[in-house]
């Protein structure tokens, strides 16, 4: 009943242009006005994001490291202390955890002669996508298409940079294809990521090239070479089969895979910022059956009579 | 303008921490609220819709640039623009019930969820596929539902705020203590407010929160008691509904956007017809028997007195009056001049615009309107106060002033009502500043005022220009009306606005400009329609 002309004229206007925008930036999206506007966009927000997650982190972290624990029915003020001592022992916990994971992402670097810069996730994508933000950018020398990992293993790539702040494109996202090498036998395949999923970090969808591939459950998956190292660079740990698909009728060898990386709580990251100067290969991976597989193994004994006393199958290493 | 920038922080403070701290959060299920998106459909609420969809465009594309950002730039922005459309259009929810408006902002922001999966499907954005929508949409939709309630209730807590800025020069707008809201909602009780508990207590954040207290109905025009049931059970908008705050009020509810603040009205002297103290800072006593409606003119019932705050107000005053109402009075009190012989301010008179005239200039040259000669009581209206900081006084002004004083006949200005905000060309700070100082606060006498102008009676002011001024000014339509004035009467809403309610002019010319400030350029920022449901709009 309010509506005026004006108001139409506004409105047909503002849904002109972001059609506009939208088709502007699907024909060149690394370049042009709408690059540009990405790109202040990254300046400003991505400051602002910085600042705010400095202050808001150790929350987020709180949250998902104690998230699932709730005291019962108690007095308010006893329930204040208990939260009051357990943040604090969360913190002493928070700044040990990075401390660990700043360490371990340390010696996975040095096993494959990765030069790395050290990052933190501030901020994380919206809606569909599985995105992150992390707080290094042009100054510290990330260009597109570093790769990013840390002591797991693999996270994603960088799409887009900053001058403080980059963003990274996960590994489990749906648009991520990532090239990989299967541990041991070479086989060459690529990992595709689930996107968003209920369970929050969903298994990644391996194929291999060869239709006959030997896929078996705990085969271990890193990245394979890329030219000029650019998506991914060679060796980076990417995780281990949990499940092999039924391969009837398709060409590809298909297999699920478990990403070593915990793509919920993502904390200390680091750049790639020089590639080693030959292929790490399978140096990188973790002493692999004895670590993560054996849970893997003994949960899924799906293709012979010997059920669980064989912890360390086939994929030795 | 200060709705504009309580916009833009609003969306800062939600884009920031959608991005860096509720997407983080690893929540049970795929999806997670979207702040932005609330905050979009809650200022919506309370925005035209052409303003509601520029807020919306710009709401998107600021998170389809923000790092990480989105697939491809303009997603966010077109779903959010049409949202926020929506929500504009559904503005008129506000005025008529709080459940209204909480499910119209719950829908808006479940369509918002499902026009990004829509969008993303139809552009084949590859992140968002059958799969993944069948996964994230539900939850989504779900938190969003939940949450939107709060978002919306802080939101519109914090546009009001804003707009109370604007009035008052000060950041006093806190209505009542959460506690009260509560109890003032639990009293209007309905399922609503218990599942607004429940949310809270899902949330853990009751307290945080200020609880229900969106349910909060008209304030003050009953004083402390609950909202009364209404009559008419049978109607869907019954005249008693528990609305927002932020409605604007219908007849009889005695409060105009955001109600008498416990603050003025504490500091209001004549509440039990007690003299003022003397040497105490604040407004001076007035009369009044309740605020009116926008465009009603209903005056309070008498018996509504006893209870009613301290101000006789009859037909209140809009901006931009022209009439130095209680801001200029309250300054003049502070700087102890005694007006006694206080000229009313007659309706026709505004020409003021809330500027300020140029220092020096006699009070007469400064009124461009005809304050003096349109309107029966239309003695002068301004009276140069000579301890305000900003000037505005000479030795002119002051005889003229003293000239004045001394006319016979003058004397019996009744006022009553009151001036609103950029009433007089002394804004709200610097009477503060003067009444900060607190030089010979004396007690003033009850200044009476029958009927003060309203906003966009009379002038169109001094931007139309080309005609000479009193050519400018156009009578105001009669504004006393003792037409049906018993609040919640037996008599429907509808009849009510027939018999008390005339419809008046717009004035202004609208701009691109003003639609994002809110408000049309030289004139009243808003047309009140007579029988239809934008009477007393959120301005």
């Amino acid at each position: 009943m309010h509506d005026t002309r004006r108001t139409r004229v506004v409105l047909a206007v503002l849904l002109v242009l972001a059609l506009a925008l939208i088709t502007l930036d699907y024909r060149d999206g690394s370049s042009g006005p709408v690059h540009n506007l990405r790109q202040a966009g990254g300046a400003v927000f991505g400051t602002a994001e910085s600042v705010v997650s400095a202050v808001t982190g150790p929350f987020v972290d709180f949250f998902n490291h104690s998230s699932g624990s709730g005291s019962g029915s108690q007095v308010a003020s006893l329930q204040r202390q208990v939260i009051q001592l357990r943040t604090e022992l969360s913190q002493e916990q928070l700044s040990k955890a990075q401390y660990r994971q700043l360490s371990s992402m340390l010696q996975l670097a040095g096993r494959g002669r990765y030069r790395i810069m050290a990052a933190t996730v501030i901020a994380m994508g919206q809606g569909y996508s599985q995105t992150v933000t992390i707080d290094a950018g042009t100054a510290d020398g990330i260009k597109t298409g570093d790769t990013v990992l840390n002591g797991q293993g693999l996270i994603g790539t960088v799409t887009a940079v900053n001058a403080q702040t980059c963003s990274v494109l996960l590994a489990t996202d749906a648009t991520s294809v990532v090239g990989v090498t299967l541990a041991t036998s070479g086989q060459i395949g690529w990992v595709t990521g689930p996107g968003r999923t209920g369970s929050g970090s969903g298994l990644l969808k391996l194929q291999v090239l060869d239709e006959n591939a030997d896929l078996s459950v705990g085969q271990q998956l890193v990245t394979s070479a890329s030219i000029h190292d650019r998506p991914y660079v060679p060796g980076v740990p990417v995780g281990v089969i949990k499940k092999v698909e039924n391969r009837g009728g398709s060409l590809t060898a298909l297999a699920l895979v478990q990403p070593y990386v915990d793509f919920t709580s993502l904390g200390v990251v680091g750049i790639v910022v020089a590639p080693p100067s030959h292929n790490p290969k399978f140096s990188v991976l973790p002493p692999a059956p004895h670590v993560k597989p054996v849970p893997t193994v003994t949960v899924t004994v799906t293709p012979g009579a010997s059920a669980s006393p064989s912890p360390t199958p086939s994929g030795g290493g | 303008m200060r709705r504009a920038a309580a916009s833009v922080v609003l969306l800062a403070v939600a884009l920031t921490a959608q991005l860096t701290v509720v997407n983080r959060l690893s929540l049970p299920g795929a999806g997670a609220p979207d702040l932005v998106l609330l905050t979009v459909v809650a200022l919506g609420m309370c925005s035209r819709p052409a303003t509601a969809a520029v807020i919306g465009f710009c709401a998107g594309l600021c998170l389809d640039i923000a790092p990480p950002g989105s697939y491809l730039i303009g997603e966010y922005a077109l779903v959010f623009c049409l949202v926020g459309y929506l929500c504009g259009r559904m503005r008129g929810l506000l005025i008529q019930s709080a459940t209204l408006t909480i499910a119209g902002a719950m829908a808006a922001a479940a369509a918002g969820e499902a026009l990004v999966a829509l969008l993303g499907l139809a552009i084949s954005d590859p992140q968002v596929s059958w799969t993944a929508v069948q996964q994230v949409l539900p939850s989504a939709i779900v938190y969003d539902v939940v949450v939107s309630p709060f978002v919306l209730y802080l939101v519109m807590r914090a546009v009001r705020w804003a707009d109370s800025l604007g009035r008052d020069g000060v950041a006093a707008g806190q209505p009542a203590d959460g506690s009260a809201l509560l109890a003032r909602s639990l009293g209007a009780g309905g399922a609503l407010s218990g599942a607004a508990l429940s949310g809270a207590t899902v949330l853990g954040g009751a307290g945080l929160l200020g609880g229900a207290g969106w349910l909060a109905g008209p304030v003050g025009s009953r004083g402390s008691g609950g909202p009364r049931p209404s009559r008419g059970r049978g109607k869907v908008h019954t005249p008693r509904t528990p609305r927002l705050r932020d409605a604007a009020g219908r007849s009889g509810d005695g409060w105009v956007g955001g109600g008498p603040r416990p603050r003025l009205a504490a500091s209001a002297g004549l509440r039990s017809g007690r003299p003022p103290v003397a040497g105490r800072p604040g407004r001076p006593p007035r009369l009044r028997p309740g605020a009116g409606t926008p465009g009603s003119a209903h005056a309070r019932p008498p018996r509504a007195l006893p209870r009613s705050p301290a101000n006789l107000r009859i037909g209140a005053g809009r901006r931009r009056d022209g009439s130095l109402g209680r801001a200029l009075g309250s300054a003049a009190s502070a700087g102890g001049s005694a007006l006694r012989g206080r000229p009313g301010s007659g309706p026709p008179g505004s020409a003021f615009r809330g500027r300020r005239p140029a220092a020096g200039r006699p009070a007469a040259a400064a009124r461009p309107g005809s304050a003096g000669r349109a309107g029966s009581y239309g003695a002068p209206r301004f009276r140069p106060n000579t301890r305000l900081p900003g000037g505005s006084s000479n030795d002119a002004t002051l005889r003229s002033a003293a000239l004045r004083r001394q006319l016979p006949g003058r004397r019996a200005n009744l006022r009553l009502g009151t001036g609103r905000r950029h009433d007089g060309i002394v804004g709200g700070s610097a009477l503060r500043r003067g009444a900060l100082t607190g030089r010979g606060l004396g007690a003033r006498p009850v200044s009476l005022r029958l009927g003060s102008g309203r906003r966009g009676d009379g002038a169109v002011g001094g931007l139309s220009g080309g005609r000479p001024p009193w050519a400018r000014t156009r009578r105001a339509a009669p504004r006393f009306r003792s037409g049906p004035v018993s609040g919640h009467s037996l008599l429907g809403k509808r009849a009510r606005l027939r018999a008390g309610k005339r419809a008046r002019f717009g004035s202004g010319r609208s701009s691109f400009l003003a639609t994002w400030t809110g408000g049309k350029l030289g004139g009243r920022s808003t047309v009140w329609r007579i029988g239809s449901k934008r009477t007393g709009g959120f301005r």
